[in-house]
């Protein structure tokens, strides 16, 4: 099988050959017939070697023209790829640019605040940053100044938040205008705003801007057909070189701010060792307030009111005391504004309504005829929601109870809403009283709104009796105003027996102050009443006015 | 079938014989195409059938004999021309099993009208394979001769036996210890 393959010819003759030959040839000539048969071979050899060669070509072309087809239907292929890696980088580019613009607003909103447009905190974090590295290249002090707004929340409850957005706006545009090229500015909160400003030194350039911001903002803001009041109030801390620190600079100024706050509205305060001494007693007052609403240390003091013309006792206003385990009993400014501060001067109410309801029922129980209790009601006590509900629940002796008013922030932007409210009062038979009357710049329009039973006319007015002219003749105008309308006319802070008997001829019905009575605890006050009803002008020490 | 087959033929007998045998060879057969071949053509089997049975007459040799040279021939001119299908395979076996799965493939690429035989292998045992040769033509003495000069190639010696099945042979190939030989 594996046997090597051998070309021995079948007939052991050379191939082609005739087996036999002619013996006539001679050697010449069969030497000439293989010569012919030779040239025959490769006459034949040439040929199929010519043929094989053109079949070559023949195929060598066709193949050629196959890969040319082929290069053909690769190159369209190759375009038909490129128009749609075209259409597709095209695709991409447009997606890319879209996720490019998508991340930038991404960024901007998470840098901004949506409302205002204004910087966020975040935002304020990376400016104070990159100002630090200025102020310090350039020697500047940088200066924090945290802006409160006074009253917002008030307008945010009261009107809306619509009104609240419009005075956030306002701000910020007011915030963006006086900043231009001086600060930087932030919104940092609901009602805060951070400005950040380098500054040469002098103290006196950031006080001047935060005035004039201040003064900016206490300008009265149209909204609707009507008017929105804000202020705001500053706490400015600085520092320079080495010693800006973000964290500090901005705790500072929160600090120094805390303090404005406490200082009334409107004000600017810096930041100093001695603040920090003064947030601290603050803070201690506040904790100090907190328990003493606790433990129910608050307690009505009383002061008599008087018919101006016959002596009697009318009524009696309950003034909050704070009995002090130190300091002894100590009156509202001691605690007024902290506590509204705290939010908790609703609280202080509550305790002195329900104490004093107490004490007119002790004393009439033990047969002393006080016709009427007056309490001061806070804005933020008129404000909550359940007072309704705890006034009827505490079930108040008909006729017997009148809400002073302090409150003529309230009465200026006072919404539907709260007139509403005091409605409600009056329906459950709470007599309403505006409180130093003739002091605020609305009050003659407050008394078509709140349509009050009592005004009581601010002690200024009272105590000008006698000494300056004009109080006379605004007294007599007030009383004429409150006949016209039906309002009975209290005179405050009534001092002196000239003071009694000049608001007694001016016409007003009652009299308050301590030529009538002092504030007294309800212990002592029984005694008083008593004296001054059985004989009222010697008790009173006014037989020689009157 | 492949025009490289019968180029490599007509070069194999003129190696073998000389051009004078290719000739008559020819003439005998009196192929349609003349005897003009080229590698890269197409040309019927019965043509390389004609050439091998006028060989055969000529050479009074049979003819399996002369395929199965030619097989053994032929494998040595794969390896010269196909280097690539060489690289991987380091014996007989490794190549045998590679003709089915990766030289046909190939093949068939090339040419897709090509039509190769099959060529299924299955080792038996440490030193043994079974093939299985199915092909249209018949030309199983030219698969054996192939083997042949694949184990030449990789200087293997082995022990081939074979049996007619439907369609081809069934073949069993054997590696020979170098010391049993």
């Amino acid at each position: 099988m594996s046997a090597e393959f051998s070309p021995t010819p079948s007939c052991g003759e050379p191939v082609g050959q005739a087996s036999e030959e002619p013996p006539s040839l001679t050697e010449a000539q069969r030497a000439s017939a293989d010569a012919a048969q030779e040239a025959l071979r490769l006459e034949r050899r040439c040929r199929r070697e010519r043929a094989a060669r053109r079949e070559a070509e023949r195929l060598l072309e066709e193949k050629s023209s196959a890969l040319y087809e082929a290069n053909q239907r690769l190159a369209t292929l190759n375009a038909d790829l490129e128009t749609v890696v075209a259409e597709r980088t095209e695709a991409l580019r447009d997606a890319l640019a879209e996720a490019e613009a998508a991340k930038a607003r991404s960024e901007r909103e998470a840098m901004h605040d949506p409302l205002t447009g204004l910087p966020n905190r975040r935002y304020l974090r990376a400016a104070f940053e990159k100002m630090t590295g200025a102020a310090r290249a350039e020697g500047k002090a940088m200066a924090a100044l945290h802006l409160d707004l006074d009253r917002f929340k008030l307008i945010n409850d009261t009107i809306g938040h619509a009104a609240g957005d419009h005075v956030l706006l306002h701000v910020g545009r007011v915030l963006s205008e006086s900043a231009a090229g001086r600060a930087f500015v932030s919104r940092v909160g609901g009602d805060e705003f951070v400005l950040l400003m380098l500054f040469d030194g002098d103290l006196a350039e950031v006080t001047a801007f935060a005035e004039s911001i201040v003064r900016d903002l206490s300008l009265p803001i149209p909204y609707g057909a009507s008017q929105l009041r804000v202020c705001g109030s500053f706490g400015v801390a600085h520092a320079r070189g080495d010693a800006i620190n973000a964290g500090a600079l901005l705790a500072n100024a929160d600090r120094a701010l805390y303090l404005a706050k406490g200082r009334g509205r409107g004000v600017v305060a810096h930041y100093s060792g001695a603040l920090e001494q003064a947030i601290r007693d603050r803070k201690a007052l506040g904790d100090e307030i907190d328990d003493a609403i606790r433990s129910r240390a608050f307690e009505p003091f009383y002061q008599l009111r008087v018919d101006a013309r016959t002596h009697e006792v009318r009524s009696v206003e309950a003034l909050a005391r704070w009995r002090h385990p130190d300091r002894g009993v100590l009156g509202p400014g001691a605690f007024i504004e902290i506590a509204e501060d705290h939010r908790v001067i609703h609280r202080i109410d509550d305790i002195i309504l329900e104490r004093a309801l107490g004490d007119l029922a002790a004393w009439r129980a033990f047969g002393l005829d006080i016709p009427r209790i007056s309490v001061n009601v806070s804005a933020d006590r008129l404000s909550q929601s359940n007072l309704l509900e705890r006034l009827k629940a505490l079930a108040l002796p008909a006729s017997s109870v009148s809400f002073e008013l302090l409150e003529t922030i309230f009465l200026e932007q006072a919404a539907e809403a709260d007139f509403q409210r005091l409605q409600a009062l009056r329906d459950l038979g709470v007599a309403l009283e505006l409180d130093d009357f003739g002091s605020g710049h609305s009050s003659i329009l407050s008394l078509t709104q709140v349509r009050p039973r009592t005004i009581k006319i601010d002690r200024r007015l009272v105590q000008g009796l006698g000494s300056v002219e004009s109080s006379g003749v605004m007294v007599r105008a007030i009383v004429e105003i409150a006949a016209a309308l039906q309002v009975r006319v209290v005179a405050e802070g009534v001092e002196t027996g000239e003071q009694a008997a000049l608001c007694a001829a001016l016409g007003c019905d009652e009299l308050q102050g301590f030529a009538i009575c002092r504030p007294l605890p309800a212990s002592a006050l029984a005694a008083r009443a008593r004296d001054i009803q059985r004989e009222p002008a010697a008790a009173l020490g006014l037989e020689g006015a009157a | 079938m492949r025009g490289l087959v019968f180029t490599e033929f007509l070069d194999f007998v003129e190696g073998v014989a000389g051009y004078d045998v290719v000739d008559e060879m020819i003439l005998r057969a009196d192929p349609a195409s003349g005897g003009a071949y080229t590698s890269t053509g197409n040309y019927p089997f019965t043509e390389l059938a004609a050439m091998i049975g006028a060989l055969s007459e000529l050479l009074n040799t049979p003819a399996p004999e002369l395929i199965h040279a030619y097989g053994k021939h032929l494998f040595g001119r794969f390896s010269a021309l196909y280097p690539a299908f060489f690289e991987g395979p380091q014996d007989t076996f490794s190549f045998l099993e590679s003709v089915e799965s990766i030289v046909h493939v190939e093949v068939r690429k090339i040419y897709p009208d090509a039509q190769p035989p099959a060529l299924k292998a299955e080792r038996v045992g440490e030193a043994g394979m079974r093939l299985e040769y199915r092909s249209c033509r018949p030309l199983g003495a030219l698969c054996l001769g192939l083997i042949e000069g694949c184990a030449e190639h990789f200087g293997e010696r082995l022990d081939v036996s074979h049996q007619p099945a439907e369609g081809g042979l069934s073949i069993l190939v054997t590696r020979v210890q170098a010391s049993a030989a």
